[in-house]
């Protein structure tokens, strides 16, 4: 009799810490987050932002609320509230560069969810392009510079390993340092971007954007704008589209390269057609590559935590009866086992980059997204934001594909 | 529970409640105090409130016992245009440029126009052009201009251990101040200086 108590109460106190852990790992916050994506995709920002107020912020998931926190105030055009929210996720994650060895222990008993959130590699990279996307939609050249040299520390090899480079962000560090009279670190930028590239190619010189690879066209062209401007145009427009909406962590998707995209803009300036933008980046194919990086080593953990799991449950087995163990099987391998799904959902799939020339007395101008035969899918006028430095005008728009 | 197992609850407990009046349970309770910002002592490796009062203070007393401040007979008039923030932190550099003009004018060697509030002085005056007695108004048109540009520069560099096994990382952070000073009617640079440090911290990497 005494044998049957304890073992009921050896499985059910090893089933209660276990559910308890992963429950404490998912806890609330995975519905705030879900409902405030779910806004965000159908265009309400206010209840988005709502969704996600401080109160709501869950110590162990803080830097993934944040994140999606800054992508929502982004697109509401609250330029300030998204870097704080991006640096506050910085800051948090300067903090977590300490392993923690409760929750290294305990992914190792329940699953990888107990983890706080860090975000993969390319993740964290384009928080500090996104921020630096906002410092310059404010004329805050300086702070863009500043993410710029984040941005840089996180894409040096040392730094990043195997994990994939960011050529859009390499591209936005290289914009920044421009536009602080920085040309040859901005050029240094523009050309890792470049390396990165398969098929577009952005001049280191001057940044500016064409296809000329396996074509008959010489590099040499981008020396020159893609079109010719009309007389007295001799500012440049740089404009940043990001279109679409990333997979999630565990979706597949397939995806070519940094650089292939089925929809592209072109730009009007005036009434008149000043160039198009070219595909920088897709989130699918980072993602992708990130996961090729990630698999060794999660997969090792993977087997390493099921044995661990099957050892307890055998010794539970051993030490009471043949169904406790079952029992214990079945929460800590057939519940728990679980992957780690957690991903930045609100970014966009392709980060493309125009540089058109412009005319001096720009207000505004036209973007017509495209698909890859040319049929227009979308025409807008972007008035906000578009700030002007010396001779270069910055603007940049994000299309959120409704459901 | 017998007499073996409730000896040993009660000096566990003595010892936890002994270890808590040694420690006097500080870890555990909110606590403010104030700091002495001449002697604190920087908490990382980053650019600190102690390191800009150090650069500023070094800075003013330079400037002013330079040759630039001595060959004139009244002290030089100065605006100050900023110093551009180059490092991977959010800085107020501001803070910075404000701290060594406070400095520099309390020498009296240097005079300084306020071209941070130029917006608010026309404003005043064109206010008190309207409203204000004839014998009070400001003047219109009286201001002095500077004769002398200050700006200058914030730059880092960084250098991390290597990722192999370990449990803590080192970072070694190099910083670099250069300061200048521009005749304003001649474009020449009339003075520059710079001012360096480094420093290194060691982080722990495991942490419960």
């Amino acid at each position: 009799m005494d044998t049957a108590r304890t073992s009921l109460s050896a499985v059910a106190g090893c089933s209660a810490v276990a559910l308890g852990l992963a429950l404490f790992a998912t806890g609330c916050g995975t519905a705030s987050l879900n409902s405030a994506r779910s806004d965000f995709y159908t265009g309400n920002f206010q209840q988005a932002e709502e969704a996600l107020s401080p109160e709501k912020l869950p110590r162990h998931d803080d830097v993934l609320f944040q994140l999606e926190r800054g992508t929502i105030r982004q697109a509401r055009g609250d330029y300030e509230g998204s870097s704080r929210d991006f640096i506050g996720a910085y800051d948090r994650l300067t903090e977590l560069e300490t392993f923690s060895v409760s929750q290294g222990a305990g992914s190792l008993v329940v699953n990888d969810t107990i983890k706080t959130f860090t975000g993969a590699p390319f993740e964290r990279t384009l928080m500090h392009a996104l921020t630096a996307q906002n410092h310059l939609s404010s004329g805050q050249w300086d702070n863009a510079a500043v993410e710029a040299r984040r941005i840089i520390i996180n894409l040096d090899e040392a730094y990043r390993g195997k994990y994939p480079d960011v050529p859009y962000a390499r591209f936005m560090a290289g914009l920044a340092l421009e536009l602080i009279d920085d040309p040859s670190n901005a050029a240094l930028q523009y050309r890792l971007a470049n390396e990165s590239l398969s098929r577009v190619e952005i001049h280191p010189d001057t940044g500016r954007l064409g296809v000329t690879r396996g074509t008959n066209e010489a590099p040499s062209r981008l020396s020159h704008l893609p079109v010719q401007a009309p007389s007295g145009w001799n500012d440049e427009l740089i404009v940043m589209v990001q279109l679409g909406r990333a997979p999630r962590r565990g979706d597949y998707v397939s995806a070519g390269g940094h650089d292939q995209a089925p929809i592209y803009a072109e730009i009007y300036a005036n009434g008149q057609y000043v160039g198009r933008t070219f595909p920088l980046d897709d989130v699918a194919y980072l993602r992708h590559r990130t996961e090729q990086v990630r698999a060794l080593k999660e997969t090792a953990k993977t087997v390493t935590r099921i044995a661990i799991k099957e050892s307890i449950a055998q010794a539970v087995e051993h030490n009471n009866n043949e169904l406790a163990g079952d029992l214990v099987r079945l929460v800590l391998i057939g519940l728990l086992e679980q992957p780690d799904t957690r991903s930045w959902e609100t970014l966009p799939r392709w980060f493309q980059a125009a540089r058109v020339p412009a005319p001096p007395d720009l207000t505004s101008y036209e973007l017509v997204i495209k698909n890859v035969s040319g049929g227009e899918l979308k025409r807008v006028t972007v008035s906000d934001p578009l700030q002007r430095r010396r001779n270069l005008w910055v603007s940049f728009y994000r299309d959120i594909p409704r459901r | 529970m017998n007499n073996t197992t409730h000896r040993a609850l009660v000096v566990g407990l003595l010892l936890i409640a002994g270890l808590s009046l040694q420690t006097g349970c500080a870890a555990f309770r909110a606590q403010t105090s104030t700091v002495n910002v001449d002697t604190a002592d920087p908490m990382s490796e980053r650019f600190a409130f102690t390191d800009l009062r150090d650069i500023t203070q070094s800075f003013a007393t330079e400037l002013s016992a330079s040759p630039l401040i001595a060959k004139h007979d009244t002290a030089p008039i100065m605006m100050i245009a900023g110093v551009q923030n180059r490092t991977s932190a959010y800085l107020d550099t501001k803070n910075l440029t404000d701290r060594l003009r406070t400095l520099l004018f309390q020498t009296g060697a240097v005079q300084f126009v306020n071209e941070a509030r130029r917006e608010d002085l026309l404003r005043e005056q064109g206010y008190q052009a309207a409203q204000a007695t004839p014998e009070t108004q400001a003047g219109i048109g009286q201001q002095l201009g500077a004769k002398y540009m200050i700006s200058g520069s914030l730059t880092e560099m960084a250098d991390r251990s290597p990722r192999q096994v370990r449990v803590s990382k080192t970072v070694r952070r190099y910083y670099k101040l250069t300061l200048e000073v521009t005749d304003l009617e001649t474009g020449l640079l009339a003075w520059t200086s710079e001012r360096e440090f480094a420093r290194e911290a060691r982080q722990p990497l495991v942490g419960w």
